[in-house]
């Protein structure tokens, strides 16, 4: 596991935490991590829990009539959301690899998720 | 209640009140050329190059780019001299990132966001 | 109770009245911040918690009544009640300017339609937030 990043200015932590179509919860998070960042706040973006599901690449929500949320999210870095983690303790219970997920997801350890916690200015989570 | 529409081509399209298309996989090249006429918009080259632009990104994202995210993307794909706001201000005065996503035939962006 | 420096809270309820308690635990946090001498900036309702908003609730008369409560603090305090307008339109909780004809709006004042990123910029006035 690599060494986080310094994260130097202010910012806040959106820890998406639910599956992405049985609740609207992963919409809304990254509805609202948009909107933290149309204001010119930092986002940390943090797959927590069952969240990590949201990173299944393949997954085809067409076919229960929903845009895709795996599309969405791999547009957070065109809204200046580049700071994005999972947590590695889910990924490893759902079997879900990063290799193939086309922006940039680094893993952290449960340890490191309450570091990135503990020095956001506010904490919210979906 | 709440049904608009315009006939292009004979066919008839279904519109929100502000004319933005309800199903965009109504959309065609012909469609554009209609809306643009009725915001009274000539398409040239290069406002073409935007409105495929924004169609792609959505296709690609599932998410119509506000105005950030489109100069972002512009950048990546195109560099500086069309990824830059007063560029895409030129082009649509009227709304820079709305116009094109409405040409487009894209559902209008969140309102809060 | 000794002398506290008073905080500024930012709430984000996201639950609906009768399906959750949040919003009856948002409404008791507001009383006792208030009381103790803390202030409220804003309660932003996103989410579920937009059916607060909703003056068509009708809960029964021996239910606490949350939306009179809600009018209530934010009549006496002087508490900006905000509503997400997308997360509002999607449930059919509308203002006289969404709704197809203005008489059908059931989202009045003292709650007002904003855009979320009217709650990011009260939680970047120093307050601190609180979502349930």
């Amino acid at each position: 596991m690599s060494d986080l990043p310094v994260l130097q200015n202010p910012y806040i932590v959106i820890q998406t935490t639910q599956a992405p179509y049985s609740t609207s919860d992963a919409t809304d998070s990254l509805e609202a991590a948009l909107a933290a960042t149309n204001i010119g706040m930092q986002v940390v973006y943090i797959f927590v829990g069952d969240g990590v599901y949201q990173l299944l690449k393949a997954q085809q929500s067409t076919l229960i009539s929903h845009k895709s949320i795996y599309k969405k999210l791999s547009a957070l870095p065109m809204f200046d959301v580049e700071l994005i983690f999972a947590q590695t303790s889910a990924l490893t219970t759902y079997h879900i690899s990063l290799n193939d997920i086309s922006f940039a997801v680094s893993p952290i350890s449960d340890a490191q998720l309450v570091q990135i916690c503990a020095k956001a200015t506010q904490v919210l989570v979906f | 209640m709440n049904t608009f529409s315009i006939i292009v081509n004979g066919v008839e399209i279904e519109t929100d009140k502000e004319g933005y298309l309800r199903k965009s996989e109504q959309w065609n090249n012909e469609v554009a050329q209609h809306i643009a006429y009725l915001e009274n918009i000539e398409m040239t080259g290069e406002r073409w190059q935007i409105v495929h632009f924004v169609r792609d990104f959505y296709t690609t994202y599932d998410t119509s780019p506000a105005m950030r995210a489109l100069v972002k993307a512009l950048q990546r794909t195109h560099g500086p001299d069309k990824g830059n706001s007063r560029y895409l201000y030129r082009l649509f005065p009227k709304g820079p990132a709305k116009i094109p996503t409405k040409l487009a035939g894209l559902p209008k962006p969140a309102k809060c966001l | 109770m000794t002398n506290t420096i008073p905080t500024r809270f930012t709430l984000m309820v996201t639950k609906s009245p009768f399906d959750a308690r949040n919003a009856h635990s948002a409404l008791s946090f507001c009383a006792a911040a208030i009381e103790q001498g803390h202030s409220i900036t804003q309660v932003f309702f996103y989410q579920k918690g937009v059916h607060n908003a909703s003056s068509l609730l009708q809960p029964n008369a021996d239910e606490l009544d949350v939306y009179s409560k809600w009018c209530d603090l934010a009549k006496k305090h002087a508490i900006n009640l905000n509503v997400c307008v997308t997360a509002a339109s999607r449930r059919g909780v509308v203002d006289a300017q969404l709704a197809p004809e203005p008489n059908y709006a059931n989202l009045v004042w003292p709650f007002t339609q904003v855009g979320l990123t009217a709650y990011f910029e009260a939680l970047n006035n120093n307050s601190v937030n609180i979502q349930l």
